[in-house]
């Protein structure tokens, strides 16, 4: 299920942006732009704005990583794989065109068995 | 002798750094003044990866204005000639070295230029196309020695009305990291596993630059580049243009085409660069890294467009100068032919033998500056 709270658009300011942060447990956030991920939001990318300046009218898009990791739905097995091998709290869920489909994150696939279909 | 090493751009870098670790080595006294691209979060601040090669960043000059059009990059131009003045003054250095053709390396020459600091410059006398053919060779007329990578470069600079002494034909320095094997590449299985990469069956190599500054032939031939690359049933991997006029509408245009074929990077440590370009099975765009480098794997090149016309080519490069699907199928159809990946299994790299940053350093260091040095003499 993706909830609301970890979707953004491109144009967020940053300010609002950190208070969207607060508000899920994944610490992270996913850019969309007409349903197509163009980026992902974590606190890396937040301390990274504190650390070189960025004003607090600094848009998502300027901040995102745009070479963030993503499983296309017809591959989700291997989110097992990614989260056993990488630092990362969630993982975008993709259709072919890059459309999010779902959000899985860390708690849920790990403490709570998440099955993956 | 106190060197000053200029570099705005990650491929200028790539030139660069074999010459400042033979600097190191040999306790060359060096100060290292990076600006633009360098020092751009959202062109991936590659600062970091100087830094991380262990080198000390003496000087940052923050130059770039957003918009990255034609205005606008010229008007950085301007804030770079202010600034990189005052860096002048304070390193007072005996030579300022400078790699390429870009437009903040030629505003370093006119500031050393005008100040009376020999200029040495490295990948001097080459033909590109678009504006930095003309940044190079203006890059020329201020330079007090020439580091041509090749022959037909060395003859140019010459013909230019550079006078013969000036003139040094030492090969590409970026070559000596491969050749040299200085650099210790990643495993492709490495970052495969780093950047969840599904690159089993292969993946094409893209480093695709703005070189025209009308927003809708931009526009035009990045889709048909898209459209060709779609067609291709295998991974791309993109790097992010350079921060030149245009380079917002290539990236634009990427994110709104963008599908789960494609990766994306704004930039990579250089190590990890030239581990993708060395597996990749093509490399498809008009980066100088393709002309230079890419010979050096025995991979093929398709090289598009105008940005490179006229520069040196290994055997392994196809040229498609217009971004034409037909065209671009017929390259890429002959680029994975049995014939010519078998053509290209022995082909000989134009650029250098990976020993261009000695050269470079020994041309240096014998090199009185004197008055036939600093008074230049334009043969023609």
């Amino acid at each position: 299920m993706i909830r609301n709270s970890y979707i953004i658009s491109k144009d967020l300011k940053l300010e609002q942006i950190i208070d969207r942060m607060y508000l899920n447990k994944n610490r992270g956030l996913v850019v969309l732009e007409k349903k197509k991920v163009i980026g992902i939001i974590t606190d890396g990318e937040i301390f990274k704005s504190w650390y070189y300046k960025k004003n607090m009218s600094a848009t998502a898009s300027s901040i995102m990583n745009k070479s963030f990791k993503f499983v296309e739905n017809k591959n989700r097995e291997r989110v097992k794989k990614i989260f056993s091998q990488q630092t990362c709290t969630f993982i975008p869920v993709v259709n072919k065109k890059m459309e999010l489909v779902d959000i899985i994150n860390l708690d849920d696939f790990f403490l709570k068995k998440r099955k993956i279909t | 002798m106190k060197l000053l090493f200029f570099t705005g751009s990650r491929g200028e870098w790539g030139y660069l750094r074999p010459v400042l670790e033979k600097c190191k080595k040999n306790k060359i006294n060096f100060k290292l003044c990076v600006t633009n691209m360098h020092l751009l979060d959202s062109y991936g601040l590659s600062i970091r990866e100087i830094e991380k090669d262990g080198f000390k960043v003496d000087e940052k000059l923050y130059m770039a204005l957003d918009g990255y059009n034609s205005y606008t990059m010229t008007k950085s131009m301007g804030v770079l000639l202010i600034s990189f003045v005052d860096t002048i003054q304070r390193v007072r250095p005996d030579w300022l070295v400078v790699a390429g053709d870009r437009g903040e390396t030629l505003i370093a020459s006119i500031a050393a230029g005008y100040t009376n600091v020999p200029i040495a410059h490295i990948q001097a006398g080459e033909l590109s196309g678009v504006i930095d053919g003309q940044a190079r060779h203006a890059i020329g007329k201020f330079s007090n020695l020439h580091f041509a990578s090749n022959s037909d470069a060395s003859k140019r600079l010459i013909k230019l009305g550079e006078e013969k002494f000036r003139v040094k034909e030492v090969g590409a320095p970026q070559l000596d990291d491969l050749y040299k094997k200085i650099l210790k590449f990643t495993k492709i299985s490495e970052l495969r596993k780093k950047y969840n990469l599904e690159i089993k069956n292969g993946y094409i190599l893209v480093v695709y630059h703005p070189t025209q500054f009308k927003v809708e032939s931009l526009k035009n031939d990045f889709k048909k580049l898209f459209l060709f690359l779609k067609s291709v049933k295998k991974k791309k991997i993109w790097i992010a243009p350079n921060n030149d006029a245009g380079s917002s509408i290539i990236k634009a245009e990427f994110m709104k085409s963008r599908d789960v074929d494609n990766y994306y990077f704004d930039n990579l440590p250089r190590e990890e660069y030239l581990t993708l370009l060395k597996n990749t099975d093509c490399i498809i765009g008009n980066s100088s890294s393709g002309i230079i480098e890419s010979p050096a794997f025995k991979i093929p090149c398709i090289n598009l467009g105008f940005r490179q016309i006229g520069r040196l080519k290994a055997k392994n490069i196809i040229d498609v100068p217009k971004v034409e699907i037909k065209f671009l199928n017929r390259a890429y159809k002959k680029s994975q032919s049995k014939r010519f990946l078998n053509s290209i299994k022995n082909v000989k790299n134009p650029y250098g033998d990976g020993n261009s940053s000695e050269r470079i350093i020994s041309f240096l260091k014998k090199t009185k500056i004197d008055k036939k040095l600093m008074f230049k003499k334009l043969t023609y």
